[in-house]
């Protein structure tokens, strides 16, 4: 009798894992999914976005621009909620995982291409209370229930307040440690309220409603969850990371 | 930006450093590092964009601590500048990037050594010590914001300085010596001969201060942000005065950073005979001090809050906010009949004309701006934002449209809701003040006028009344600081409420359920379907890189020359991620490689979302196309389908399958992976140990001396082969040693193995 050790099952990639698992968070709190496409143009990307022409925030987000279409490659998901507004009016609540790329050098911890999952809730009186509790449920399902967060001011064009979330470290509990470069927080997300204009834009009367969205970096949460110590090894076709899953 | 601490306590008393880190970090900006520099430390703050107008300035950044801390700003006090003598230069400004230029000149002065407390400082913040009169300018720039620049008159051609494009080829040298080929669109200051300065980014060498420098022409201007911005990419030049124009500032800062500089100069590059001439200032269009209005209701609902009006007051006044509370429809009531007889100008600027001129919607935006309300600019546009009511309900400062059939009619909104078509047409409009009587802006050459009995209006002419605010409701009119251009909308005031009162105040709040139910996303769903079904059958995910030497779209600016297209294709992606990771088939245990991959791929001109599907494998007598034809039938069985492609690496589009519509969502096994092991760069050796035990069923004994002899090093044991015969049975292990610090060479391994053997003869067994 001779029998060969084989492996039953495969692997699915820890990017998918970490999707399925943030998307799984936010559907049990009646979000939907919401995809769109990955060339996009300068209007959704940017301008419906309230990214004004030749402003320094364009800096932020280097472009991958195509030759011969005026399109680019989408920057984040964001263009999902410029799309999904003007599609289906307000009220949503939504998740828009996927692809999105930068023109930058890589390194350990940048790729040009990685993936983003973007929220966005719309409603008649959606507050940063509002936003708050649903990051903090999403980052305890993730990365335990202790987890704390804290919310600075921040910056991006399509929020207003615009904030930083911090959460405190899960590995050290906020004692600091390698993980959180010994400061006790790591820095998770970007979130805010929905700018006026963003709404205007997708056709939905800023008057009548609000709302919050945030972006996370899928890759970066991955990462940190896994200890998986450099982004590119995600990208390469290797199954190395991936059969650990 | 790096800031002195030092610096800072001439303008507010400061906590500890440290202390000073966290209330920047959690109520303002980022602080990335504090470091001890001599007796001072420099902090090295991420300035927000939004923030960039205000807080590239100590100045900026010291009015923001006396914010969060409560404690008082001493601002900065200058001399305004008497002028010993009225200077010969004449400024031409023929640009509408320039909105203010403001320079004076000063004779006599001695260009020498800073003194050491200015060499310190400029050393602290990382900069370099030129000569004095440089040296200050760059110090105002830190301390207010404000860009300066300097020119050594006596090198200047003529008396007059004009702001102009160049002529296209023209040629500057720079102070540091770059040269540079003009072009027209290029904005200078130059003489009657020579560009002097690319405007607001950096000197010329012509004139330029030096230590024989005795005279000079000192300015201090505003630049456009967007042409400073183009112009900074074009010439690949950035400056720390670019950076702060690109971000845009107040023109109404250029006076106080002139007289700064000129204190200056007065005093530490001073001789008995130094003469400071007028202030010569170009200030074409000033705008209006800007309002901005909110409610506390409004407030507390964006937040999450129950502030009291009492706290909302007082974030104001620590923000150095004027402001004052208003009955919106009274005041713009009342406000409106001061401005009877000001004259009509079609398309009238509410920040620049108003309340000079008006036209009939430049007069309600601006009355209710004035009073705590943004409404639309266009007439169309307020008749779309109001709210629609009849004419019986009319009440004082509520507005009645009207198309007059004269002129440009609007049919469409333009700004609000851009893009709703209105039917009966817009093209004029005028304020209710009750009792009949209307006031507007009108174009038959009264300005703003009252008319006593509104009936007078032909009735076919009016199209609607709209109630832009409630009766009673009260409003905070905030003029927002000359310096603060972030402050613009009433989320901006709510911002600044929110992180000077702490976001750590806002308590969590459930979402409550919405008026919508959500939809299945087809997209998302199958493909988590299909990866579950390969899953299953062995096959396992990976994720290929988009960018390829060969494809049908290319991008423009390729990170490598052969990543300059986008994938076309899954395939040839898949051949390589198989053949790459055949090589490792022994790390993983096993003979066939078996990868998926579910994403886009450009073809033609358009994106589309394919699964591609590969085998490989180390034994030549597998049928890679049969694996992957079973996983085809599985798939079409699971979802439907009669996919028919078929070969050992396929692409199946995805966007073309007929997938039926799903009830719910579907989740995927999680894993149970907590945390990975890195991937060792070194490669991985080889040994295979056979062995005869007495007996059946001992492999995990065998397995587990292994794996106690073998150590850290053994990262895999695959058992290859298996038989029994007389009563005992042989197992024949695969072992993978692999280190995560070198190459393993024999000298490590047959020591591993020999301990191995030796242990397995102690246990009675037979090596093979």
């Amino acid at each position: 009798m001779t029998t060969m050790n084989k492996e039953e099952k495969g692997h699915i990639h820890p990017i998918t894992h970490t999707i399925n698992e943030i998307v799984d968070v936010f559907v049990d709190m009646g979000f939907e999914v919401a995809t769109g496409p990955e060339i996009e143009d300068e209007y959704h990307n940017f301008d419906a976005l309230n990214v004004p022409k030749d402003h320094p925030a364009r800096d932020m987000q280097d472009t991958f621009w195509l030759k011969g279409i005026p399109k680019l490659l989408r920057t984040h998901t964001s263009n999902v909620q410029a799309r999904f507004g003007k599609e289906h009016g307000a009220p949503f609540k939504i998740v828009a995982p996927g692809k999105v790329y930068r023109y930058e050098a890589t390194d350990r911890t940048h790729e040009v291409q990685f993936h983003q999952l973007e929220g966005m809730v719309v409603g008649k009186d959606i507050n940063l209370g509002h936003l708050k509790k649903a990051l903090l449920t999403f980052l305890r399902k993730v990365f335990g229930e202790d987890v704390d967060i804290q919310l600075r001011p921040g910056f991006f064009p399509f929020v207003e307040p615009g904030i930083e979330v911090d959460m405190k470290c899960f590995r050290c509990k906020g004692e600091g440690c390698a993980t959180c470069s010994h400061s006790g927080w790591i820095e998770i997300l970007g979130a805010g309220m929905t700018h006026p204009n963003v709404l205007n834009l997708a056709g939905i009367n800023p008057n009548e409603y609000q709302g919050f969205a945030f972006g996370i970096g899928v890759d970066r949460i991955a990462m940190l969850k896994y200890g998986i110590e450099d982004v590119r090894q995600l990208y390469n076709g290797d199954l190395r990371i991936v059969n650990q899953f | 930006m790096l800031v002195s601490y030092e610096w800072l306590k001439h303008y507010v008393e400061l906590p500890e450093p440290k202390k000073l880190a966290d209330i920047l970090n959690t109520r303002v900006f980022e602080v990335e590092g504090i470091e001890k520099k001599g007796d001072d430390f420099v902090i090295d703050i991420d300035v927000l964009p939004n923030r960039s107008h205000d807080c590239l300035s100590h100045i900026g950044i010291a009015k923001e601590i006396a914010l969060l801390t409560g404690k008082p700003f001493k601002d900065l006090e200058v001399e305004k500048i008497k002028g010993d003598f009225k200077s010969e230069y004449n400024i031409k400004i023929e640009s509408d990037a320039c909105p203010r230029y403001t320079a004076c000149e000063i004779k006599n002065i001695e260009v020498k050594e800073s003194p050491e407390y200015f060499k310190v400082m400029l050393e602290t913040l990382g900069q370099r010590s030129i000569n004095n009169v440089v040296d200050i300018v760059n110090l105002v720039m830190i301390e207010t914001g404000q860009p300066l620049h300097a020119f050594d008159a006596d090198l200047i051609d003529g008396k007059d300085i004009y702001v102009k494009n160049a002529e296209k080829g023209e040629k500057m040298t720079t102070l540091d010596g770059q040269d540079l080929e003009l072009d027209e669109e290029t904005l200078v200051i130059k003489d009657s001969k020579n560009p002097l300065v690319l405007a607001g980014i950096k000197g010329g060498n012509k004139a330029g201060v030096n230590e024989k420098t005795t005279n000079i022409v000192l300015e201090a201007a505003n630049w456009n942000r967007t042409l400073i911005r183009k112009t900074t990419q074009k010439y690949n030049i950035k400056t720390d005065s670019s950076k702060r124009f690109e971000n845009e500032i107040t023109p109404e800062l250029t006076e106080k950073a002139l007289e700064r500089a000129v204190e200056m100069i007065s005093k530490y590059a001073n001789t008995s005979e130094t003469k400071v001439s007028e202030v010569i200032d170009i200030y074409p269009r000033v705008a209006n001090l800007y309002k901005v209005g909110v409610s506390t209701k409004e407030v507390n609902n964006l937040l999450g809050l129950n502030l009291k009006d009492s706290e909302i007051e007082e974030i104001f006044d620590r923000s150095g906010f004027e402001w004052k509370k208003v009955n919106t429809k009274d005041e713009v009531v009342k406000m409106s009949q001061e401005f009877v007889g000001v004259p009509y100008k079609l398309g009238a600027s509410v920040v620049y004309d108003a309340p000079k001129a008006f036209d009939c919607s430049s007069f309600s935006a601006y009355l209710y701006a004035q009073n705590g309300l943004s409404i639309p600019r266009v007439s169309v546009d307020q008749y779309v934002f109001g709210k629609e009511i009849t004419k019986e309900e009319l009440e004082p400062g509520d507005l009645i449209f009207t198309n007059t059939g004269e002129g440009k009619i609007h049919h469409e909104t333009i700004e609000f809701l851009p893009g709703i078509e209105i039917k009966e047409g817009v093209d004029h409009l005028r304020i209710y003040l009750g009792d009949n009587k209307v006031i507007h802006s009108t174009r038959t050459g009264e300005g703003v006028v009252v008319i006593e009995d509104f009936s007078t209006i032909p009735e076919e002419h009016i199209v609607g009344y709209r109630r832009m605010a409630e009766k009673d409701a009260e409003r905070y009119v905030v003029t927002a600081p000359v310096e603060r251009l972030d402050i613009r909308i009433k989320q901006d005031l709510i911002e600044e409420i929110g992180r000077v009162y702490g976001y750590d105040n806002v308590s969590e709040q459930d979402v409550d359920s919405i008026d919508r139910v959500p939809e299945i996303n087809k997209e998302f769903e199958y493909n988590n379907i299909i990866k579950g079904v390969l899953c299953e059958l062995g096959f396992s995910e990976v994720f290929t890189g988009s960018f390829v030497e060969k494809g049908d779209i290319a991008v423009l600016k390729p990170l490598a020359e052969d990543k300059g297209f986008l994938r076309a294709s899954l395939v040839p992606l898949l051949e390589d991620a198989l053949e790459r990771n055949l090589k490792n088939a022994d790390l993983f245990g096993v003979e066939d490689i078996k990868v998926f991959e579910i994403g886009k791929v450009f073809a033609g001109q358009d994106e589309k979302m394919v699964l591609g599907i590969g085998v490989t494998s180390k034994n030549k007598k597998t049928k890679s196309d049969d694996i992957v034809k079973s996983a085809i039938d599985k798939l079409n069985e699971a979802l439907r389908t009669d996919i028919k492609e078929n070969g050992s690496v396929v692409e199946i589009n995805l966007d073309e399958l007929k997938l039926v519509d799903l009830n719910e969502h579907f989740t995927l096994p999680q894993t149970e992976t907590k945390k990975v092991k890195p991937i060792s760069p070194y490669p991985f050796v080889l040994r295979d140990v056979a062995v005869w035990v007495p007996g059946e069923n001992k492999e995990d004994e065998v397995l587990e001396l292994i794996q106690k002899e073998a150590g850290d090093l053994l990262i895999k044991s695959t058992l290859f082969d298996i038989f029994s015969k007389d009563g005992k049975t042989s197992y024949a292990f695969r072992l993978v040693l692999q280190s995560m610090e070198k190459t393993l060479t024999d000298e490590e391994i047959n020591p591993i193995m020999d301990s191995i053997y030796s242990k397995m003869e102690d246990s009675g067994w037979e090596i093979r």
